[in-house]
């Protein structure tokens, strides 16, 4: 099993991994282009799994190269447990994110991360509800103090496809451009 | 582990969806004015950041002018 580290840039990525793995740690470029990420390994359950940290990107629809990576190396470990990383203080457009990832059927968990400067900021999200909607587990944490990082490893093996059906007909529907109610999709 | 295949939801679909999750799930309060946040706005408008600017300049040419001579 691999894991790996999906966000937008800036969300506390590289602080996770540095708090998951150790010094075995290797910094390689991508092949054929210029762009680099960071494999590493931990310990989960006895196991040593590998870890990476894949390049920033905010969406699954490349916009630059190094958007571009993040997707290909996605495609490339179907078998991956993927941990979204989200900035706890603008959750939206880090869901836009993991919605994608869930959609294409990647077991996944969501690490509501900068959970301390959501709270500076007077932001209240209500995990549990979050952790039903999506059918994933959420963990809020603080990578830069290492708040919350035990529980998410701890949760991995918790993460499972989960179908988007499922998603919307929890959260109540969804409404396509035409601005049809519906409870599925399509 | 079970494989899922979902049919992929369209742009507008996705942020429709993203919206219903966070007004579930997301509650913003009113935010706790910080010195910061005071710093930071007084810098940004003309009317007191151009003093602030000013002042700001004035302190560096003083501080170099006691150190190292005018």
């Amino acid at each position: 099993m691999k894991i790996l580290l999906m966000g937008h840039p800036n969300v506390g990525k590289s602080v996770f991994f540095n708090r998951l793995t150790g010094a075995k740690v290797l910094e390689s470029n991508y092949p054929g282009t210029t762009v680099d990420f960071t494999r590493g390994w931990m310990r989960l359950e006895g196991e040593e799994v590998e870890l990476i940290d894949v390049p920033g990107t905010f969406s699954l629809e490349p916009k630059d190269r190094a958007e571009e990576v993040a997707v290909k190396m996605l495609a490339e470990h179907k078998d991956s447990v993927i941990v979204c990383v989200l900035d706890a203080s603008k959750i939206e457009r880090g869901l836009y994110l993991a919605l994608e990832i869930i959609e294409r059927g990647y077991p996944a968990l969501v690490a509501l991360n900068m959970w301390d400067a959501a709270e500076d900021k007077n932001i209240t999200i209500d995990v549990e509800k979050l952790e039903r909607i999506l059918g994933v587990p959420v963990v809020p944490t603080t990578a830069i103090s290492g708040e919350g990082v035990k529980e998410l490893v701890s949760r991995i093996h918790e993460a499972a496809p989960v179908r988007i059906e499922k998603i919307i007909e929890t959260a109540g529907g969804v409404r396509d451009a035409g601005g049809d109610e519906r409870a599925t999709v399509r | 582990m079970q494989e899922v295949t979902n049919v992929p939801l369209s742009v507008d679909e996705r942020w429709d969806l993203i919206d219903k999750i966070s007004k579930q799930t997301v509650e913003f309060g009113a935010r706790k004015h910080t010195l910061k946040d005071a710093i930071a706005e007084l810098t940004v408008k003309p009317l007191t950041g151009i003093p602030v600017a000013i002042a700001v300049i004035y302190g560096f040419w003083s501080f170099f002018c006691e150190f190292a001579g005018p």
